[in-house]
């Protein structure tokens, strides 16, 4: 073998291993400016997908994801976890919610189906200022041994639901219905806005039971005003089911106004065709930030 | 360094570089080639995976493990097949049992290219139960590879109805159409304020023929009685359109309900 021949048989040797370990790369790992700390630049917008591995970092030191998830006054959220590969068995410490500057622990994740689904749901703030709370993913079971393949999935919601009209004003009178649409105790605030967004009040249901029906008769919170509605609860995507009923006695009118939850982003191999298991398969593809 | 050495080295490379295409629920081992997988899936997930992850003599089989909630119905839709699968009905299967026994075989839809499971949770159970989704039977064998893939969704396909009444002068009737051409099943459960189960109702006899309305006076089923209802079905995700309405003639005021499915 020539020396000419060594180098290039060296260079192909570097090249296929390189093309394989950057294979096996989650792309948020990547750079100098990755997702490993409180400072990362990956935020997440409602429908947002991504695939994230936990393979360790060098040290080696166990892999951990930040993601920047954006909470807005009188809205609620959701991030889920699912889909993990065998080696992780992230507990529910694994999944947290942390404040801003990334030092306190607000929240450890619910454990769902079984084990194998970690859920955060959290009621955004009630002033007008927003928050940028921190999610953390740690904890895998692989810890330093984790590698490329060792993967789960994450989706971020805005679970707010709205509704359209309420209205208290001379004989007509609303009454909200909510159910829990889910078989956990959750929480809900419904947020009573006036026609220029000014919050006019609040009422909150503290622990609304597996499948309870709560019936709110607005007039004892807005007497006399009318507006829209906004819920924020902790009963995740799709948790709640209801509407307002508006009835006027004087006139007979009854009007029924269903309870609004934010669209879903549908299918994601529908979007692009990118491959859905390589982290890149979904890189980007989250759904736009609409205003709300 | 010999050429043998080093080719030998470039092949493992390759090999490492191919496996890293895998799907990762394949790989190490605690994988989903059985029963002891821990692949869950929430509403609305989506994953590709493949099958050419092959195991002793046989193919690759892919294990879901799903939680079925109570009052609750649900999906798993199986498409986008590769063209080495061919996948038949007996391909997708749910499994009880702790994975022992085969509870259901897939439906082929839309021509063959589509499988899907349909199925009803629990009603007894306030905890969810296990339940066990199992994909084999590639037509390719041990000859696929990480290139021969499938698609698979998993919904929750319980509708809700905030509002039943038939308290006072008041009743609630409830309108189901399926919005499919296929024969499926529904069961209303009717639940007071609390969240209790106060009764249920098989529409149309455990039979709607595709496209069918049917119309459920709840008042013979639940009389006297308010609160909400649950729709768990074998229509597929958004395999219903309904609403209730309730009159009350002593008013004159009439309500619409609209059924409302989990978002995705």
């Amino acid at each position: 073998v020539t020396g000419d021949c060594k180098g290039a048989l060296a260079l192909l040797l570097a090249a296929g291993l390189a093309a394989a370990a950057s294979a096996r790369a989650d792309q948020w790992d990547l750079g100098g400016d990755p997702d490993n700390a409180f400072t990362t630049d990956n935020v997440l917008a409602h429908g947002a997908e991504q695939v994230h591995d936990l393979a360790a970092l060098p040290g080696p030191v166990p892999d951990q994801d930040w993601y920047l998830a954006p909470a807005q006054p009188f809205s609620s959220y959701q991030f889920v976890v699912d889909g993990l590969t065998g080696r992780l068995d992230l507990p529910a410490a694994g999944l947290q919610r942390l404040s801003e500057s990334g030092s306190a622990v607000l929240q450890s994740a619910e454990v769902l189906e079984l084990g194998g689904v970690l859920s955060l749901a959290w009621l955004g703030p009630a002033t007008p200022a927003p928050a940028v709370d921190r999610v953390r993913v740690q904890g895998a079971a692989c810890g330093t041994s984790c590698v490329g393949s060792d993967r789960y999935r994450v989706r971020f919601f805005d679970t707010t639901y709205t509704i359209a009209r309420f209205n208290n004003s001379t004989s007509q009178s609303t009454v909200l219905l909510v159910q829990n649409a889910t078989d956990r105790t959750c929480a809900l605030t419904a947020y009573f806005v006036g026609p220029t967004g000014a919050l006019l009040g609040s009422a909150s249901v503290a622990s609304l039971a597996a499948y309870q029906l709560v019936v709110l008769a607005t007039a004892a919170t807005v007497p006399n005003l009318s507006g829209s509605v906004t819920i924020a609860h902790t009963c995740g995507y799709g948790g709640l089911s209801g509407k307002a009923v508006s009835v006027e006695p004087a006139t007979g009118f009854t009007f029924d106004t269903a309870m609004v939850s934010r669209p879903g982003g549908g299918t994601m191999a529908n979007r692009a065709g990118a491959p859905l298991n390589h982290p890149s398969g979904l890189a980007g593809r989250s759904a736009p930030a609409e205003a709300r | 360094m010999t050429i043998q050495k080093t080719a030998a080295i470039l092949l493992l490379a390759a090999a490492w570089a191919a496996t890293a295409g895998a799907d990762e629920w394949d790989l190490g081992s605690d994988n989903d080639d059985a029963v002891t997988t821990d692949n869950v899936l929430f509403h609305g997930a989506e994953q590709a995976h493949d099958t050419g992850h092959t195991v002793g003599s046989g193919g690759d089989q892919d294990w879901f493990l799903l939680a079925s909630h109570q009052y609750s119905s649900y999906q798993l839709v199986v498409d986008g097949l590769t063209g080495g699968l061919d996948f038949v009905p007996a391909s997708v299967q749910r499994l009880v049992n702790s994975g022992t026994t085969v509870q259901q075989s897939a439906v082929a839809l839309e021509g063959g290219g589509v499988l899907s499971l349909v199925w009803v949770g629990p009603v007894a159970f306030l905890t969810p139960t296990p339940t066990w989704v199992r994909v084999q039977g590639a037509a390719c064998g041990i000859a696929c590879s990480a290139t021969d893939t499938y698609r698979v969704r998993f919904y929750e396909t319980t509708y809700t109805v905030p509002r039943f009444n038939n308290s006072g002068t008041q009743s609630t009737v409830l309108m189901l159409q399926n919005t499919t051409d296929r024969a499926c099943a529904a069961t209303v459960f009717f639940l007071d304020g609390s969240g209790t189960l106060v009764g249920q109702h098989l529409v149309n006899g455990g039979v709607l023929p595709g496209h069918r309305l049917a119309v459920v006076p709840t008042a013979t089923v639940v009389p006297n009685l308010s609160g909400s209802a649950r729709i768990a079905h074998t229509c597929g995700y958004g395999g219903l359109s309904g609403k209730a309405v309730s009159v009350e003639p002593a008013t004159g005021f009439t309500f619409d309900t609209a059924l409302q499915h989990r978002p995705n």
